[in-house]
């Protein structure tokens, strides 16, 4: 019997988890067996699934439960941890080198501050 | 022919064909196949998907060449996005298990992602939503089921009919061409429902599933008057429907007679006859036809109908613009009044249970000073430009009110000292729509300059009833007697305090309601621009004598029903011209 396998990753890069990164954990997760959830907070989805991995919104700075189940759990866990601590190598060099995950690009916060988001008046039915 | 039974919103009657659309506005009927077709329509879906693969693939290509690899890694996301596990799963089972079209399959389950991924709380993750629906957009191309764009370019006149229809989407249909719209889902008290009456548009919503029988360009009659739509009618019905609408220009013709007489009754007895708006370009029609001034200017649709979110001076120049308009005529700005079921541009507060029991309104605004104050500023400034007057909605505790008198102060030194021009000596009122404050109304009444009954909000929180939710629209009725007995208690203790009241709500737009709320002492209706006449016209045609007779009567009955059955009755006697058959 396969044990199941629970860690905790956070979201380093200074985009978040959008599509680019996503693709990147998808892939990775293909590529072993083992069953992948991935949460934040309660709500846990598919880690095989893009879609689902999107509807997650974790921006920089987001913690997230991985649970590898399967014959590939620890080898699975192991990679994932990875991409996300190279910050789906989407940090420039210094970041990785500082190891400072929680520094922003001056410009970026007072842009995420600014910026809101599309209405969506449309309900889904 | 069919015939279907909705809720009535909007008066009116149109006759033309069917636009079937989709919530996001594409044009996908919702159809189910036979048993026979599963096999067949799911290897159209495979060939779809086949075919948008190769394009992305494609596309990707070619992107990363010209603009490098991480550019052209937007398409290998969507082409993960196109095969993802979980979302071919639910088509699969949409289309074998529930047999849907996979036309219909494809737009439901990506429009269901695109709406979760859009409520995530990072704007740029959430502009991911685009992808989705760009994949959406793809897919449908392929199947045969997008002809051309939506909404956007009508060129002949249609008659919408939908699932659902927001308040934003219905104040953007194009009314050179959109003749009358009909929904599934909806009540008589929603927000749509006051856009189409502002729009002028018949509309019955709340008709329940019936999409799957209507086909574009079939002939449609809508009756906004009685809540019936009509597919596929045959001659002698569009022979009747066609004289109606005859009849009703001329009346209309007739009733446009009465603008510059002012709205008194036989007696002489004087009343305000104001008009509800929504938009600034609806000033030029409250004039056309004689209003006494704006009773309620509903400000949030700066928010609902536009993609930015408004500045101080996006306001400032809505506000200045009406209130010039009205040359001197009393404009009253209601405060905005977002929440429940008209939601702006950022999520003001995800996954509320009962949004309408929860951060609406002038809770929202209290919560939220920088959307509040520049409005507040808005008004002030724009006041030197006439009669401006200031009202708070949802007002329920006198802490609140309290308060958002007091952040208008702020607002007003700020003004002073910053030296921009400004009227602060404004009169300043609050919105009577939550039973809590009538029961309190003898503390409120002496800290406000003037009272405000919003019979909507006020009949769906006496009755618990969502006026939104078609399950329950039967039991959602302003002329409930329960409902009555709070606009009594407001009318007797304005009096005693001697404060201006009005009714503001769609109650005062039924011209037999109108006559009753007059004989219950009322003197201020505001009442939406199409029924300015029609509600004069009943008006001029009693004695403020009938007027309390009716309501004498009326505090009698036990139901809504046997209230508006004898109202129905005294309008026929009074006022025959205006019964509709």
């Amino acid at each position: 019997m396969s044990k199941a396998h629970s860690r905790t990753v956070v979201v380093r890069n200074p985009q978040g988890l959008h599509a680019r990164p996503a693709d990147m954990l998808v892939r990775m997760a293909n590529q072993y067996t083992s069953s992948i959830l991935i949460s934040r907070g309660g709500e846990a989805v598919d880690c095989k699934s893009i879609l689902s991995l999107l509807t997650l919104g974790a921006a920089c700075g987001t913690e997230l439960s991985l649970r590898v189940e399967g014959d590939d759990a620890e080898a699975a866990i192991d990679s994932i941890e990875q991409l996300f601590l190279r910050g789906f190598d989407e940090m420039g060099d210094e970041d990785v080198a500082d190891n400072n995950s929680d520094r922003n690009e001056p410009g970026d916060s007072s842009e995420s501050a600014e910026s809101v988001g599309q209405t969506d008046s449309t309900p889904s039915a | 022919m069919v015939e279907l039974q909705g809720i009535p919103v909007s008066p009116g009657v149109a006759i033309g064909p069917a636009l079937v659309l989709d919530a996001a506005g594409y044009r996908i009927p919702r159809t189910l196949l036979a048993a026979d077709e599963v096999d067949a329509e799911f290897a159209r879906l495979r060939e779809a998907v086949d075919k948008v693969s190769t394009g992305l693939e494609a596309n990707r290509l070619e992107t990363s060449a010209v603009a490098g690899e991480h550019t052209g890694d937007i398409f290998a996301a969507q082409l993960q996005m196109l095969h993802d596990p979980r979302l071919q799963a639910e088509l699969r089972r949409r289309i074998r298990e529930e047999r849907q079209s996979a036309a219909y399959a494809v737009s439901r389950v990506l429009h269901n992602y695109a709406a979760a991924i859009r409520r995530v709380d990072s704007p740029l993750l959430a502009d991911r939503a685009d992808d989705v629906l760009d994949i959406e957009k793809q897919l449908l191309m392929c199947l045969g089921a997008v002809s051309a764009g939506p909404l956007s370019d009508l060129s002949e006149p249609v008659i919408v009919l939908s699932h659902v229809l927001t308040p934003s989407e219905t104040a953007n249909l194009d009314r050179n061409y959109v003749r009358a719209f009909c929904t599934e889902t909806g009540g008589p008290g929603g927000h749509t429902a006051i856009v189409a009456k502002g729009l002028e548009l018949p509309a019955v919503v709340g008709i329940g599933s019936f999409l799957d029988q209507v086909g574009d360009h079939c002939n449609v009659i809508v009756d906004g008057d009685r809540g019936r739509v009509i597919i596929n009618p045959d001659a002698e019905t569009i022979a009747y429907y066609r004289k109606k609408l005859k009849d009703r220009r001329s009346l209309t013709a007739r009733l446009s007679e009465l603008r510059d007489l002012p709205a008194e009754t036989i007696d002489g007895t004087p009343l305000r006859l104001s008009a509800n708006i929504e938009f600034p370009h609806e000033t030029s029609t409250c004039i056309e036809r004689g209003a006494d001034g704006i009773g309620l200017y509903r400000t949030e649709f700066l928010y609902l109908a536009s993609h930015e979110e408004p500045s101080e001076e996006d306001h400032y120049q809505a506000y200045s613009r009406v209130i010039r308009e009205m040359e001197g005529r009393p404009v009253v700005i209601r405060t905005l009044d977002l929440g429940a079921d008209k939601m702006g541009h950022r999520p003001m507060a995800e996954h509320e249970h009962n949004p309408f029991l929860g951060l609406r309104s002038i809770r929202l605004s209290l919560r939220n000073l920088d959307l509040f104050r520049p409005q507040l500023r808005a008004i002030l400034r724009a006041a030197i430009h006439g009669d401006v007057r200031v009202m708070f909605p949802l007002i329920t505790t006198l802490a609140e009110y309290r308060q958002a008198r007091m952040l208008l102060n702020v607002v007003a030194e700020d003004l002073v000292d910053a030296g921009i021009p400004h009227r602060s000596n404004i009169p300043v009122g609050m919105m009577v729509e939550v039973p809590a404050a009538v029961m309190m109304l003898e503390r409120f009444a002496p800290e406000v300059d003037f009272l405000s009954i919003g019979t909507n909000d006020l009949a769906q929180y006496t009755l618990a009833v969502d006026r939104s939710n078609e399950n329950v629209a039967d039991l959602y009725q302003s002329s409930d007697p329960a409902v009555l007995r709070l606009i009594a208690r407001c009318v007797e203790v304005a009096e005693q305090f001697d404060k201006p009241l009005s009714i503001c709500g769609e109650m005062s737009s039924n011209p037999a309601r109108a006559l009753l709320l007059l004989g219950m002492g009322v003197r201020h209706l505001s009442v939406p621009p199409s029924s300015l006449l029609r509600v004069k016209k009943a008006i001029r045609s009693v004695s403020i004598d009938q007027c309390i007779e009716i309501a004498n009567r009326v505090m009698q009955l036990e139901a809504a029903r046997d209230v508006d059955l004898y109202l129905l009755d005294r309008l026929g006697e009074y006022v025959p011209e205006l019964i509709v058959t």
